[in-house]
């Protein structure tokens, strides 16, 4: 159960502990229906019992002057002193970070750079400082770290326990620790409304600075290439070379130039002109534009970031709005921005780029460009939904808009039946739109909002944040308790739900936060001073009935029932919820409770009470099987698949005896052949019978030499073309043909005849058309190829003059 | 005040002798700290109110041996009540911290006749009796020729306040001087502060406490002072070498790059722009040799904007055929040449103006190009401003020649306004248009407008063959001539915005003297002083020296005689075998006499020190007395 | 959202650029040429690159084979002879957009700027240099290179050249920061074309020797290569180059080579009876000169401006001596 502790947290937690508790277990009164006192009537008090369970009865007189001392159901009752505890809070808040005091202190130590005892020494001090902290924001929130850092500190070391040494270490320790702190100027809060909405402001600046880091170096780069686009170009104006200019630019100290005549010579011979007007107005507009989102690009978070973080508070049609307007921006944005970028490339052309441009809009926009733009916050609390607004946050979850919404409850809305009301339960609703991005948890569930919160800011469409931070219900219980019981007693489980986080359902949806996801009710164990003085270690559930007791506003649906009034048919609320009593007179549910004096009482739900836990615990059990915690469907296939294994095996086992024996059988038969076979030799080698004559063996014939070895290629090419020939008859040697890929371009052909050759897409020479001129050009070209790379082939026209000589030529080239 | 303790007594007017004028030497062997002495001495006379010049005196080695005539390094401060532009001429108080190296500058003729010398001690009891007696020849000789030698126990008075006294006299020194010229000690005080900032307390307290002894010493032992009325600081100076100036100016004029190669006496200038380079997204990048220096920056020219790259005359030896390419190709370029002694190795760490004809006319065939020389620290820096401007506006090569006198003399000059038109402009990436050529040269001035890489439309192979306006290798017989003429005439169109440049003194008399580069301040102070004695003697400074300004031989001939004043060789018409036939003249002479037909005569040497306007005022009165 | 419209829209008025949109000027390169070959092999990588014309620099010396960039259609720069490797670092320091080749003769690369070969290569800009290697000063008529192999007769050498020839791959090798080096032939335009490739997607500078046929001058210098393939060791791998079977028909000697293994790549390199065709060595993860050298961000003018006002405070003198802005760097 909240908080959690692991081992060492609870050593730590012990040292730091300022004052130790005496044995503080709560005590058992004697059971009164084993030894009944004077006069109890079981009948009686189990009508009383009833009487108040089912209808809400009860008398006047039950009820104490004064009341009943104000108890705690048993299990919070351990944890009540939070400051003891390691936990999410205090945190502390900066304007673009909000994160546990806890995770500030761990840095601290990580960097002491001591080792060994110095280092222990070092850790202990500053654990110890972090619990005054702690208890310290307890009672007054909103003190700055620094500030209360000191006020600790101080306090630590006026303690008249410490020795000289001892307070000049833990000094030393404290005061090194303080020049190391980050965050100093933050503020510490404690669990409720405030920090979240710190928390939500820091995400926010946080997102929307990663956001415009991804484009910073663009978009600078851009610009500054545009702007020096501009000065060549003013450089290039007849400004420039004006005397006035030319003489700044030229510092001529001596006074030795003329600059009238240098400007008229200049301006004569017109050496640059300046850039058509069209493209530097195109130039200028578009660096204006981008200006105008400048300072999002600014190293530093701006002052007044064009994409304010200021939430919409309550009014969704405002947030959707706001998008449309940023989406108008963002493409004007961008549209400059790839004007720009074309002409610093010089690769805007007007007829094509034009139209192109004029016609831009979001449609345009690819996924990297909107990811500049950070989603719109809207925060809605109670009142929102007090007036009714939910229909418009149904709509706005179905848009898929970028809104970020923040749902901050103090309360969780009850019906009648106690059940949580519709703004508890959205988280549920939204994740079944299955597009949205979900994060629902109690302000005590600080690291876990956070990152559903990180996740659902850079998430592409509409993000849906959940926090209860239990301030309304009235009780003395600390508010991070509040909170925390909520989500454990699965009033108000923690879930996160990430659309965009995997294929499976099972990898977008987690509930894996809450406390023993696998129960249906978190069970902790707590020991107890029995009547007879032993100490009882006893099991304890923590139920839907026992985070109602803690709210005072539902004090009369329950009844502290003084022992004298208890009954045998009693049963602890989970129990009751399990069995089949509900609804009957069979059994009395109630929650085990310890009052101020520390001793174990029972309060008796009423019956509306104790079944909100039935309707709780079964909302719950859907979300966890949703969330693949003991899923059936999961349980039900790993029957069906654990019975067709064994099954499997049973066959295989059978099917090795079958064979086995088998080949038994077989082998025998053999052993039998074997030894009849060894007396019949032992018997011929006696020379009994005559040998039987030798058959020749036919020996293989000479095999005809198959390919002829490789022939060194001449001029490296025929190697590849004789291959050819050997491969496919088809191709004879009577066409001529050029070994292109081997053609070094040398241009030797063409000089001959440059329609007879042409060249690929390679510029490597191929025959183009061999009727385009006589086969001594072939020839010719063949012979003075320099890779010999061309085969003149057969003579087509037999009337060529001279054909004996050149077939003779083309010869050691085909 | 911890000064005022160390401060004696105030000087009576009795020993304060009030000069305008006067020049300290100080001089030491290698790695003694003369050098940090003189510039910090400069550097408060400066602040104070002086106008000062300092200029270090280098041997040619880095460490050469101890007690060399030849090994003195050091500093010469000269400090004025009146605008100083020069070294001066000879030192009126030197401060040594060994005889040796009395001897080379006083053979080199640096020490006023009679002048105080104040001579560290130490060598008198020398365990070496070779040096111990040394000191006593040298400090004897000196006496007898007249210095005032005050011998300083230097050494011994440093030994009082650490235990390696060979470190800490330079501070001794400061102090003594502070006191003879009466400076305000906090002044030093924050002055070491800034020097050893780095390095800390432990470094700076010492170095105070030198400062202090050395102050207090002097008060206590030496009978004199001198005043340099102080003229003020009318508005915000800035003191550095014109090396530093350069790098500035590479800096102003809005380059990327500056390609080049370690030599002396340019080296220092890269030195600097290498620190603070990289702040402003340049790069200096030291190549394996002065050519590809050279063809680095060319490179980076021709894709980009302007680059330069700074040598010194063997460098420019080594770049000549790459010039030649940068002309050709009309990429823009800034050559600094840090002239030194030649020919050939030279004179490394001396001054020359050697190298005005080879910049000119140095490159085989005609490759007309821009050369400017800076006179003053002042124009180092602005002079690279103006050269990226030509070089980018004319597209071509701008020869800036300055020398090893600038590069490590050090003025105060008002401090520049930065002006964001002195960078250079981002690239042109737009298409060019359609009707251009690569060499589109305007038929009047040769202008053309220059193809970037990255501009669409303008793709052509730059070749250092002739070619024709479309960068196609030229075979036909009239293509060179149209490319040399249209080169050759941007030359001329650059020259129509020349002024002619300003006579100094009257507009017409008996003498001119004509000068280029870094003689100019000791010309004028010298023309000065001959026309306050009523000699007819004006003089000219060119800055432009190709193309020349129109105007120049009105000017020429509105003298009677025309003299240049350079440091660089020339014939002596004594010398018995030297007439006018074959007389060599000094590099300006032979330009002035060339262009003009004037009989143009020169007076220069190649000393390799600066020169020095006692000198030019003796040859003016001899060439005026001649007739 | 539809995105992908967005760009396909940005991005078809592109036109496609065949093989003939780089050609430049009319090539004048004896016939039978070896230059011819690797003219086409650029020519085809920069179409199936499809790189813009306007953004690729072709940077060569002097020699026949730099008569190349004029042969293109792309922005070249025909300099001196010896110094095309540096220039091209010139081009290439502030340019990270540009792409830039490199062609030079042997005498180009070997003899007149072995200094900035060396250099380039210690360097490792990010470059393609190609080293036409015929062996022999073609342009100037047949006169001793480097590379000219030991006994020829030359112009220059007319009783044959006293010297072994320098080995351009194991210079190469040997030079600290050596990234990417190639031997090819440019008579097999398929393997040339391969090679060529993997050099231009090397992140450095990649140094391919092609050995080139100068059908004037050495006619006869490498017809024993092209009559006998089998004398190449072509060097194969999956991260070096693979090749057609055609092409593994002709090429029958083969070696699987891993372009990471150094040492072999020297012995290779070193070996005399086999000529090795491929990738000898390659090593991406060697830094870039220009990328050493690159500012973290643009500066401004701004930046300039306050630079240059620091730098005069520090030497700065003010009125009646006081340090205005000075005082404060001085007690830094």
């Amino acid at each position: 159960m909240q908080p959690k502790k692991s081992r060492r947290e609870r050593a730590e937690a012990e040292d730091v502990a300022v004052e130790a508790e005496d044995d503080g277990l709560p005590k058992e009164p004697p059971l009164p229906w084993q030894t009944p006192p004077q006069g109890y009537d079981a009948d009686a008090v189990r009508a009383e019992l009833l009487a108040f369970h089912l209808y809400g009865h009860r008398r006047p007189a039950a009820v104490p002057p004064g009341g009943v001392p104000a108890a705690v159901p048993v299990a919070l009752h351990t944890h009540l002193d939070l400051a003891a505890v390691r936990h999410d809070y205090p945190v502390v808040a900066t304007p673009d970070e909000c994160l546990p005091l806890g995770h500030v202190i761990d840095a601290l130590i990580a960097r002491s750079g001591l080792e060994g005892d110095d280092e222990e020494r070092f850790r202990r001090h500053v654990l110890r400082l972090e619990a005054r902290l702690r208890s310290a924001t307890l009672d007054e929130p909103g003190a700055v770290l620094g500030d209360a850092w000191s006020a600790a500190a101080a306090a630590l070391a006026g303690d008249e326990a410490l020795s000289e040494d001892q307070r000049s270490v833990l000094r030393d320790n404290l005061g090194r620790a303080r020049a190391a702190l980050e965050h100093a100027h933050g503020t510490l809060l404690s669990c409720g409304r405030d920090a979240v909405l710190e928390l939500f402001r820091a995400e926010l600046a946080r997102d929307r600075h990663a956001r415009s880091q991804a484009w910073r170096d663009t978009v600078a780069e851009v610009v500054r290439r545009a702007e020096e686009l501009l000065q060549v170009d003013d450089d290039h104006s007849p400004a420039a070379q004006s005397p006035e200019h030319l003489r700044d630019a030229t510092a001529d100290a001596g006074g030795e130039v003329d600059f009238d005549t240098m400007s008229v010579l200049l301006s004569e011979s017109r050496i640059a002109e300046p850039l058509p007007a069209s493209r530097r107005e195109r130039v200028e507009r578009a660096l204006d534009a981008i200006r105008e989102l400048g300072s999002l690009f600014d190293p530093a978070p701006p002052v007044a970031p064009p994409f304010d973080d200021e939430p919409v508070r309550n009014d969704c049609a405002a947030a959707l709005e706001r998008h449309r307007e940023r989406m108008e921006r963002l493409v004007s944005f961008f549209r400059a921005l790839h004007v720009a970028r074309l002409e610093v490339d010089n690769r805007y052309r007007e007829p094509v780029h034009d139209a192109f441009f004029a016609g831009f809009d979001a449609r345009y926009l690819t996924r990297e460009e909107i990811a500049l733009c950070p989603g719109v916050a809207l925060v809605l609390d109670d009142a929102f939904f007090d007036n009714g607004g939910v229909t418009d946050l149904l709509e706005l979850l179905a848009s898929g808009a970028p809104v970020k919404i923040l749902v901050l409850l103090d309360d969780l809305h009850m019906d009648d039946d106690l059940a949580p009301g519709v703004p508890a339960r959205l988280g549920a609703m939204a994740a079944a739109l299955g597009n949205v991005s979900v994060a629902q948890a109690p302000a005590s569930a600080f690291a876990f909002l956070r990152d559903g919160l990180r996740e659902g800011l850079s998430w592409s469409g509409t993000a849906l944040f959940a926090a209860y931070t239990g301030e309304s219900a009235p009780g003395d219980l600390p508010v991070y308790l509040r909170a925390a019981s909520a989500m454990d007693a699965r009033l108000f489980p923690a879930l996160s739900f990430q659309p965009g986080r995997g294929r499976r359902l099972a990898d977008r949806i987690d509930v894996g936060v809450n406390t023993q996801p696998e129960r249906d009710w978190p069970e902790e164990s707590f020991s107890y001073r029995a009547a007879n003085g032993a100490t009882v270690e006893a099991p304890t559930v923590f139920t839907t009935a026992d985070a109602l007791f803690c709210d005072g506003r539902l004090a009369g649906n329950f009844w502290s029932v003084p022992p004298e009034k208890w009954h045998a048919h009693m049963v602890p609320v989970a129990e009751w919820v399990g069995g089949d009593a509900v609804g009957t007179d069979a059994a009395i549910p109630y929650v085990t409770v310890v009052d101020e004096n520390g001793d174990v009482g029972r309060a008796v739900p009423t019956r509306r009470a104790a079944e909100a836990a039935l309707r709780c615990r079964d909302a719950w059990r859907h979300l966890r099987e949703t969330g693949g915690v003991a899923n059936s469907f999961v349980h039900d296939a790993l029957d069906a698949e654990r019975t067709a294994l064994a099954e499997e095996k049973r066959r295989e086992v059978e099917e090795i005896e079958r064979t086995y024996a088998a080949n038994l059988e077989r082998d025998l038969g053999e052993l039998a052949q074997e030894i009849i076979s060894r007396i019949a030799s032992q018997l011929l080698a006696g020379g009994a019978l005559p040998a039987a004559p030798a058959v020749a063996v036919p020996k293989a014939a000479p095999r005809p030499a198959t390919a002829p070895a490789e022939v060194p290629a001449p001029a490296g090419a025929p190697a590849a073309g004789a291959t050819e020939t050997k491969e496919e008859e088809a191709v004879s040697f009577d066409d001529p043909y050029i070994d292109t890929p081997l053609c070094t371009s040398c241009n030797d052909c063409f000089k001959i005849n440059t329609m007879m050759f042409a060249y690929d897409a390679n510029k490597q020479a191929y025959i183009k058309d061999a009727d385009a001129g006589p086969y001594c050009d072939l020839v010719r070209a063949a012979e003075i190829c320099p890779v010999k790379i061309i085969h003149p082939g057969k003579p087509k026209n037999p009337d060529e003059p001279g054909l004996d000589d050149l077939v003779a030529r083309a010869a050691k080239f085909n | 005040m911890q000064a005022a303790s160390a401060q004696p007594r105030e000087a009576s007017p009795g020993d304060t002798a009030r000069v305008e004028e006067h020049i300290v030497e100080i001089i030491s062997d290698s790695g003694e700290g003369a050098q940090t002495a003189g510039q910090m001495f400069g550097t408060i006379s400066a602040k104070m109110g002086n106008s000062v010049w300092t200029v270090e005196i280098i041997p040619a080695e880095i460490e050469p041996p101890a007690r060399s005539t030849a090994g003195a390094s050091g500093n010469r401060i000269r400090l004025g009540s009146f605008p100083i532009t020069n070294a001066g001429d000879e030192a009126d108080i030197v401060v040594a911290f060994n005889d040796q190296v009395l001897i080379g500058r006083e053979k080199a003729g640096e020490f006023k006749p009679g002048c105080t010398i104040l001579l560290d001690n130490v060598w008198k009891d020398h365990a070496d009796p070779a040096v111990a007696s040394q000191y006593a020849e040298t400090v004897a000789d000196f006496i007898d020729r007249g210095y005032r030698v005050i011998e300083v126990p230097m050494e011994e008075e440093c030994r009082k306040h650490m235990e390696n006294p060979r470190r800490g006299k330079n501070m001794f020194v400061v102090g003594m001087l502070c006191y003879i010229y009466v400076r305000d000690v906090s002044l030093v005080h924050g002055e070491i502060k800034f020097k050893f900032r780095h390095k800390g307390e432990k470094v700076i307290a010492p170095n105070v406490k030198l400062l202090e002894a050395g102050y207090a010493w002097a008060g206590q032992n030496l009978g004199f002072r001198f005043e340099v009325p102080l003229i003020g600081v009318a508005e915000p100076e800035v003191v550095f070498n014109g090396n530093t100036a350069i790098a500035l100016g590479v800096v102003a004029a809005g380059m990327d790059v500056c390609a080049m190669y370690p030599i002396t006496p340019a080296t220092s200038a890269s030195h600097y722009l290498s620190e603070i380079f990289d702040e402003v997204g340049g790069v200096v990048h030291q190549a394996e040799d002065e050519i590809a220096a050279c063809a680095f920056a060319i490179g980076a020219s021709y894709a980009g904007k302007c680059a330069v790259t700074i040598t010194s005359g063997p460098g420019l030896a080594l770049k000549t055929e790459l010039q030649a390419l940068s002309v050709m190709g009309e990429v823009p370029l800034v050559l600094v040449d840090v002239q030194r002694g030649g020919p050939s190795t030279g004179l490394p760490t001396k001054v020359e103006q050697g190298d005005l004809l080879a910049a000119c006319f140095g490159t085989p065939g005609d490759a007309p190009k821009i050369v400017m020389a800076p006179a003053t620290i002042e124009d180092c820096f602005y002079s690279i401003i103006t050269a990226r401007k030509i070089a980018e506006t004319f597209r071509t090569l701008v020869l800036v020649l300055t020398d090893a006198n600038l590069a490590t003399g050090q003025q105060a000059f008002p401090r520049p306004h930065f002006n964001k038109e002195w960078l250079a402009p981002p690239i042109d990436q737009s298409p060019v248009p359609r009707d251009k050529d690569p060499y589109d040269w305007d038929p009047r001035t040769g202008l053309s407008q220059r193809f970037i890489p990255g501009q669409p439309g303008g793709m052509h192979t730059l070749t250092g063959l002739a070619h024709t306006r479309d960068s196609r290798v030229a075979y036909e017989p009239g293509a060179n001539q149209e490319g040399c003429r249209h080169r050759s005439l941007k030359l001329a169109a650059f020259q129509k915005t020349l002024k002619p440049p300003q006579v100094y003194g009257d507009a017409e008399g008996e003498l001119l003297v004509v000068g280029w580069g870094s003689t100019k301040g000791a010309i004028e102070e010298a023309v000065d002083r001959a026309r306050r004695d009523g000699l007819k003697v004006s003089s000219l400074h060119i800055k432009f020296l190709q193309p020349m300004a129109s105007g120049i031989r009105e000017i020429l001939q509105r003298f009677d005689r025309v003299t240049t004043v350079e440091i660089n060789y020339s014939d002596s018409l004594d010398d018995d075998l030297i007439d006018e036939d074959n007389r060599r003249y000094a590099n300006l002479a032979w330009l002035l006499r060339a262009r003009y037909l004037v009989d143009v005569d020169c007076w220069s040497n190649v000393h390799g020190q600066p020169m020095k306007p006692g000198a030019i005022g003796k040859m003016i009165r001899s060439k005026l007395a001649a007739d | 959202m539809f995105g992908l419209k967005n760009e396909c829209v940005l991005g078809y008025e592109e036109e496609y650029r065949t093989i003939e949109d780089y050609q430049g000027r009319i090539v004048r390169w004896c016939p039978g040429c070896g230059d011819n070959g690797i003219l086409s092999a650029v020519q085809r990588l920069c179409r199936d690159e499809q790189l813009s014309p306007e953004k690729t620099v072709f940077v060569s010396g002097i020699g026949c084979a730099a008569r190349l960039p004029h042969y293109m259609s792309t922005y070249g720069f025909h300099g001196l002879h010896g110094r095309a490797l540096v220039t091209a670092q010139g081009v290439k320091i502030r340019r990270p957009d540009l792409k830039v080749f490199v062609n030079m003769g042997d005498g180009d690369c070997c003899s007149i700027g072995t200094a900035h070969w060396i250099h380039s290569v210690r360097l490792n800009m990010d470059m393609v240099a190609m080293l036409h290697d015929n062996n022999i000063y073609g342009l100037t008529k047949n006169q001793a290179s480097p590379t000219t192999p030991t006994g020829r007769k030359t112009a220059t050498t007319p009783r044959g050249t006293p010297l072994r020839p320098l080995n351009p791959l194991t210079t190469t090798l040997g030079v600290t920061n050596a990234s990417f080096v190639a031997q090819v032939v440019e008579w097999l335009p398929e393997l040339l074309y391969n090679v060529i490739r993997q050099a231009y997607h090397h992140k450095g500078f990649a140094f391919i020797r092609i050995l080139q046929r100068c059908p004037h001058f050495m006619p006869d210098l490498f017809t024993s290569l092209l009559d006998d393939p089998s004398r190449l060791l072509l060097l194969r791998h999956e991260n070096g180059i693979q090749v057609s079977d055609a092409m593994g028909r002709i090429l029958k000697t083969q070696e699987e080579h891993d372009p990471s293994d150094l040492h072999r790549a020297r012995e290779l390199a070193e070996s005399q009876e086999r000529v090795p065709v491929g990738i000898l060595y390659r090593n991406e993860s060697v830094a870039r000169y220009e990328d050493l050298r690159r500012p973290a961000r643009v500066p401004t003018w701004e930046d300039r401006q306050r630079l240059l006002e620091n730098t005069f405070d520090k030497f700065g003198i003010f009125p009646n001596g006081h340090e205005v802005t000075t005082g404060a760097t001085q007690k830094e």
